[in-house]
């Protein structure tokens, strides 16, 4: 009762749940396929773009850069910031949303 | 070394290994970063080499910090230095580190030199010996609080370490002093009754 009660307090999800979007969590419960850049977590329309610029216009590509960086995060954020200008919270965001998604799967 | 977009892929490795930077493997789409990456460790190292002074005066800090965290010499003089007790031998070692402290001893009580004058001055400062021996059985909580303690006593100048400010705990404390006094006045007159109703 009281975790219920901290928890109302806190305004957060109970506890032994991490704060994930429903994007993070559709993205990573299945295997990705053909989906598009934006489908990842953190990816809107301005960044997918960005991204498609660059020749990432699906999830996959994204997710052979982020197997080519040896799954690291810092190389990874670094590389998401410089590509397509994200922020370190959507960059997270993004890393998270792969690294999950290659624990299930990969 | 110059131009890095210039070289070859392997070379590029070899380089990152030499910075110890985390990497893959030099790829298309990865080479931007990874010269990007080299850049910044590249203008950083030649930071470094022109200006020292970071590291001067971060050893130079280190100094004061040893300066502050150690107590004041006159208060922890003669039994802290030399004694043959086991439980004052930590002591012993802890004051290994005070130079200073040490040269202090040296000139306020000049026994340390002579044995003999050793032995008797134990026999004046067994007792003090012993009175700082338990008050120092935890000498770095007790010693850095009393050398806190202490330093803002005299200087008040590092205030900048203190969430409540020194005078806010001197008034909180006056208060608190005078509540119980006031309550151990305004109890005087009953205890007479009690004595009387007792007897």
């Amino acid at each position: 009762m009281t975790a219920k009660l901290l928890s109302f307090i806190s305004r957060s999800e109970p506890a032994g749940m991490s704060t994930t979007s429903q994007k993070h969590r559709d993205f990573v419960a299945e295997p990705m396929g053909d989906k598009h850049v934006t489908a990842l977590s953190g990816i809107g329309g301005v960044l997918g773009k960005k991204l498609e610029e660059q020749g990432f216009d699906k999830a996959y590509v994204v997710l052979g850069q982020f197997l080519v960086l040896r799954k690291d995060d810092e190389l990874f954020i670094e590389w998401l910031k410089d590509t397509c200008g994200a922020n370190s919270k959507q960059a997270f965001s993004c890393y998270t949303c792969l690294k999950e998604w290659c624990d299930s799967f990969l | 070394m110059s131009n890095l977009s210039s070289m070859s892929d392997q070379e590029l490795t070899s380089l990152l290994d030499q910075y110890n930077i985390k990497h893959g493997p030099v790829v298309g789409t990865t080479r931007k970063l990874y010269e990007k990456k080299l850049l910044d460790i590249m203008s950083k190292e030649k930071k470094q080499g022109n200006v020292k002074k970071p590291s001067s005066d971060k050893t130079y800090y280190r100094e004061e910090e040893t300066e502050t965290f150690f107590p004041h010499p006159v208060h922890y003089n003669a039994p802290v230095s030399f004694s043959d007790s086991p439980a004052l031998c930590k002591l012993h070692k802890f004051s290994d580190k005070r130079p200073f402290a040490d040269s202090d001893d040296s000139t306020a009580t000049p026994k340390s030199s002579s044995p003999g004058l050793f032995s008797r001055s134990r026999q004046i400062y067994s007792t003090e010996a012993t009175y700082r021996n338990v008050s120092q059985s935890n000498p770095s909580p007790l010693t850095s609080s009393t050398a806190s303690a202490s330093r803002s006593a005299q200087e008040k100048a590092p205030q900048g370490t203190r969430y409540i400010p020194l005078w806010f705990q001197f008034l909180v404390f006056l208060m608190f002093a005078g509540f119980l006094y006031y309550i151990f006045t305004s109890m005087e007159t009953p205890p007479k009754k009690h004595f009387e109703i007792k007897n």
